[in-house]
């Protein structure tokens, strides 16, 4: 093992000079902003409690692709269009307070909504308002979307669940094709579409037109209208409308603190294990290798998701054990055998020569000679246990409260995303994990490529 | 133990065990062998012999890096033989060693500045600024102006500055006596001559004792009042210089003497008369005369191992039959 | 003559720059002769040898010059040719440490007889003789012929690699340090067997060390090299007498002898870096005879009758 410029800053600046090194520490560095934007930005320590609260999420479109997707296709698809708070105009009309509101938006996709709510505030004493909401399409027609009652309180209502009101448009599309259309008549598409043998949709501006009849002065309402499209975000929604996109931004810093905190801490115990090993030699070298043969031979991930299975861990716990299983690896052997090496160096001699005591001698003048080789594999690490998190995510063995890359997946593959074509659920977090793995693998390979001269080119 | 007497080793030996197979039996290499000598106070030591004839593992059992097997070493009156390492503190303030490797010899890692700090550290010694005054001070003494080298790293530096700085190390703590293993041998030719002035001059200067170990005996001259010849884990003569230079008694000395080339172009064309053979084996070496194999005046009395025989006043020779 | 070499470059490209390890040589060696080359560690003696036996590695910027075996330039050969008829055949090499190198599971008579089998296409059984009769004439008995290296002292070892030298009997034995890691008494008896070696075989040598007393063992020529250049080319007997080159008066006078009291001198600084040697003579920093003259223009080899001298003291 011989040193050249083995400092840390001699390896750093070599490795600025490897292309692909750049490469991945860009790439790191976007990872970390996330992470850090992550943590400050957002409620980050709530994330796993507004991640699984299914209500947070009731004004996002259900497994929409994300907006980007609308560059790469010819058919255009809508996004989320929120209408409400406009001043209604306001009358007595038999006694009634009549609040009409006018939304006008504009619709020039290739696509139709998923679906229409109209989330209502409204607060009464005796009766329910009633309200009728209509929409107005550039052709003029204006189609009567039903009556309704809302609670007290807040409430929604599934203009597009609307039964009723499926089949009466349906009549009405037919009638105005002239003949039962190929396709399937939906709400979306009846409220939408031109009036021809092919889906079409009809473009221009739309007009949301709502009528409320309080029975009190004193009543009060209040709404907002989505209709919902079928782009969101960077990454699109999933199957409980979750912005994927935000799960990503949450799952950052738990894929990198993941990774690093394991790799860190295994290789560090490793490496100081094998210099207590390495350098007193004697019975407690003995004991440490048994052991470490005894971890080779442990089925590592077998024994992990039983433990995962029987007590249902949560992350830390779950990296706790995870470095307890390994804390005695293979690597031990590899670190105590140059330990060994350079104890019977001429400075340790030395050393010991001038009454440099044995701790001194392993943490000062051994171990610090062993991190340049070492921090190859460390970083190279990261992003098997990276991994290791979310494959055991994919196995329902994560913490069920964390937001993680790896959970993502697997939600994606139990509703079965492939089968129902929401690729993007499955893709985007498993992008972010092989980025990952691909940042710290090319300062990875780059670094051993340093600090290894025989992988060297001359 | 008179006044002036800083070391005074008796019948010291130096075994080192090897176990043979699983069962087997345990072999003994034995590297020093009932080694006796004495050192003053101030005076340097030449200690020649070739590679396996013991004088590193003799220098280190003196510098307690080895448990002695057997015999005793007093250092300034005190029996060092059987003190354990907590109890050896003090004795490694008063001792140094310089070693031959300059390049392995000095933590890579460290700053010249730290390298010369450490022996500091470890024996507390001052405030650091009170270090950082006695570090500078020491690098101008090995010829090293200290703003230059002071933070500079081994790397950078040639064999000959390290070997420099591996003295100044040695001499941080002020130490009595200092063991040099071979401190030169791996220094060019034309460097050799400055560090060996230089060890002398230091060794002169500060009054220490050091032994100065080499195969190369032509260079002992230049550094030490006495010599000690070793072979096979016996140190077969043990004179003064100028005495040993001039009248080499032992046939092993005899042999070294008609083998060693001086530059004469005459040499090429006759042969040298040197011995056949190599040094024993030390695994269960023969009883008696580690040289008889190889003797020309080797006779059968020479299998009983040979006392030491004062030819000349302080001229000792391992031998039955001294030339 | 056996071997004239004129011109001859190596130079090695490194991270740094190129390193000028030989810098146009040139020298010839009589059959029979034996020249020693002479210099401190980096002056590029090793280098010289390689270059005789184009053992060239890969970051090799220059390799040029005329390096004529009996009337052949063996610069011109083929990598082939070369190796068909010259490395091993006609020019064999006896490297630095070989002795440790050893190849630790095969049997040592047959490393021996490995060139014979290799480069003369001999059957085995026949090579194995021959080797054997060779390991038996350098001094080693028979028996130690289906021995393993390990199980050999340092001498014989080396023994056993100065076999595989000579056992494709070839015109010109190249020795590069060939007792480094040998002690004094058995250093004193391989010379004997080189001298032996030399005068029954009427064997040529190029002894390279750095030992300046050891190469009086063997040499008839002499000659000195400092960073690249041959600085200094004589007869042994003048050579040892009257060295005219700065460096190799200050080389002897650095040197303890075992005999003979004499006050030693070290040489100031050190040797110069390869890639941008001084300008002018490579020597001149560190010579206390230096010149104006000496600090811009290189000078040539002079010669004064057979003693060439690179300096500018005798021009």
């Amino acid at each position: 093992m011989s040193v050249e410029e083995y400092s840390l800053r001699g390896i750093l600046r070599e490795l600025l000079s490897y292309k692909s090194a750049v490469i991945g520490i860009v790439i790191l560095i976007f990872l970390v902003g996330l992470s850090l934007f992550s943590i400050l930005a957002t409620p980050y320590s709530q994330a796993g409690e507004i991640w699984n609260d299914k209500n947070k999420w009731i004004k996002y479109p259900r497994n929409a692709l994300p907006e980007w997707y609308n560059y790469f296709s010819d058919k255009k698809l809508p996004p989320n269009i929120v209408l409400g708070a406009h001043a209604a105009e306001r009358s007595i009309e038999n006694g009634f307070v009549k609040l009409i509101y006018y939304d006008k938006f504009n619709y020039n996709y290739d696509d139709f909504p998923s679906e229409i709510i109209i989330f209502t505030n409204t607060t009464y004493f005796n009766e329910s308002p009633v309200l009728r909401a209509y929409l107005i399409k550039p052709s003029g027609e204006m189609l009567s979307l039903g009556d309704y009652s809302p609670r007290n309180g807040t409430d929604s209502i599934y203009i597009t669940n609307n039964i009723i009101l499926e089949a009466n448009l349906t009549d009405y599309v037919i009638r105005k094709i002239g003949e039962k259309p190929s396709y399937v008549i939906t709400i979306p598409i009846a409220l939408f579409m031109k009036y021809s043998k092919n889906l079409e949709v009809m473009k221009g501006n739309y007009t949301f037109k709502i009528e409320v009849l309080l029975n009190n002065v004193s009543d009060s309402f209040e709404y907002q209208t989505i209709v919902y499209g079928k782009v969101y975000g960077l990454a699109g929604t999933d199957m409980d409308r979750r912005p994927l996109d935000l799960g990503i931004l949450w799952g950052a810093p738990l894929a990198l603190a993941f990774g690093v905190v394991a790799s860190f801490s295994i290789t560090f115990i490793q490496l100081i294990f094998a210099a207590i090993s390495g350098y007193y030699g004697g019975k407690i070298d003995s004991i440490i290798q048994r052991l470490s043969e005894i971890y080779m031979i442990l089925p590592f991930l077998p024994f992990l998701i039983m433990v995962s299975l029987l007590y249902g861990l949560n992350l830390w716990n779950l990296l706790l054990l995870v470095i307890v299983l390994s804390i005695f690896g293979t690597s031990v052997k590899t670190y105590r055998v140059w330990v060994m090496q350079l104890k019977s160096s001429p400075y340790v001699e030395a050393a010991m020569a001038y009454g440099a005591s044995n701790l001194r001698i392993i943490f000062l003048y051994i171990i610090p000679r062993l991190i340049p080789p070492m921090v190859p594999s460390l970083v190279l690490a990261i992003p098997s246990y990276v991994f290791l998190e979310a494959a055991l995510a994919l196995l329902g063995l994560s913490d069920p409260k964390a937001v993680s890359w790896g959970r993502i997946v697997e939600e994606a593959f139990d509703a079965g995303a492939a089968y129902k074509g929401y690729y993007h659920w499955i893709l985007m977090p498993s992008m972010m994990l092989i980025l990952t793995a691909i940042s710290f693998a090319l300062i990875g390979l780059a670094l051993d490529r340093i600090v290894n001269p025989r992988l060297r080119e001359a | 133990m008179g006044d002036a007497m800083l070391l005074k080793v008796e019948g010291l030996s130096k075994w080192f065990s090897v176990k043979k197979g699983v069962f087997g039996k345990t072999f003994y290499v034995q590297a020093v062998d009932n080694v006796s000598f004495t050192l003053e106070k101030g005076e340097a030591v030449s200690l020649v012999g070739e590679s396996g004839s013991g004088k590193t593992t003799l220098g280190k059992t003196i510098l307690r890096l080895y448990y002695p097997t057997r015999g005793r070493i007093l250092f300034d009156g005190r029996d060092i033989t059987n003190l354990v390492e907590k109890e050896l503190k003090w004795y490694r303030r008063e001792t140094g060693i310089v070693q031959q490797d300059p390049f392995g010899s000095l933590a890579p890692h460290f700053t010249i500045y730290k390298i010369l700090e450490e022996p500091l550290i470890v024996h507390k010694i001052g405030t650091k600024e009170e270090r950082r005054e006695r570090i500078y001070k020491a690098l101008k003494e090995v010829g090293l102006p200290p703003e230059e080298f002071a933070f500079k790293y081994p790397h950078m530096l040639s064999g000959g500055q390290l070997q420099r700085v591996a003295i100044a190390r040695a001499m941080m703590l002020n130490p009595k006596l200092i063991i040099a293993d071979e401190p030169v041998s791996m220094l060019d030719a034309s460097v050799r001559v400055e560090i060996l002035n230089l060890f002398r001059e230091l060794q002169r200067k500060y009054g220490m004792s050091v032994i100065y170990i080499t195969h190369d005996l032509s260079t002992t001259r230049y550094f030490s009042e006495k010599i000690f010849i070793m072979y096979a884990g016996h140190i077969v003569e043990r004179a003064a210089t100028n005495e040993m230079l001039r009248n080499p008694r032992h046939p092993y000395t005899l042999a070294l003497f008609s083998a060693i080339p001086d530059p004469d172009p005459e040499n090429r064309l006759r042969f040298r008369e040197v011995p056949p053979g190599e040094p024993p084996s030390l695994i269960n070496p023969p009883k008696g005369c580690r040289f008889k194999p190889r003797c020309p005046f080797a006779t059968s009395k020479c299998d009983e191992e040979p006392p030491e025989v004062e030819t000349t006043p302080g001229h000792w020779v391992k031998c039955w039959y001294p030339r | 003559m056996l071997l004239n070499i004129s011109d001859l470059k190596l130079y090695y490209r490194t991270t740094k720059g190129v390193v000028k390890a030989v810098d146009r040589v040139g020298f010839s060696v009589e059959r029979g002769e034996t020249l020693a080359l002479v210099g401190e560690s980096g002056c590029g003696k090793s280098s010289i040898a390689k270059a005789i036996m184009r053992l060239l590695p890969r970051n090799i910027h220059t390799y040029e010059g005329n390096i004529i075996l009996d009337n052949i330039d063996i610069m011109k050969l083929s990598e082939e040719d070369f190796r068909r008829q010259i490395r091993w055949r006609r020019i064999s090499m006896v490297f630095q440490g070989a002795l440790n190198a050893l190849n630790p599971v095969l049997k040592v008579g047959y490393q021996v007889a490995e060139p014979l089998i290799i480069h003369n296409g001999m059957e085995k059984e026949e090579a194995l003789k021959i080797a054997r009769e060779m390991l038996r004439h350098l001094g080693i008995a028979e028996t130690f012929a289906d021995r393993y290296s390990f199980e050999l002292s340092g001498g014989m070892r080396q023994r056993v690699v100065i076999a595989m030298a000579l056992i494709t009997n070839p015109d010109l034995v190249i020795l590069d340090e060939p007792t480094s890691a040998l002690d004094v008494i058995t250093q004193a008896n391989i010379m004997n067997l080189l001298k032996k070696l030399k005068a029954e075989r009427n064997q040529t040598f190029i002894l390279i060390t750095h030992d300046i007393a050891l190469s009086s063992e063997l040499a008839d020529k002499m000659a000195t090299m400092y960073a690249g250049h041959i600085v200094e080319l004589a007869k042994a007997e003048v050579f040892y007498e009257m060295p005219l080159h700065p460096y190799t008066q200050k080389l002897m006078r650095s040197v303890p002898t075992l005999r003979g009291e004499k006050v030693l001198e070290s040489i100031p600084g050190a040797p110069p870096n390869l890639i941008n040697p001084p300008v002018g003579c490579r020597f001149h920093p560190r010579c206390d005879k230096a010149m104006e003259i000496c600090r811009e223009k290189e000078p040539p080899l002079l010669s004064k009758d057979d003693h060439l001298v690179k300096c500018w003291l005798y021009g």
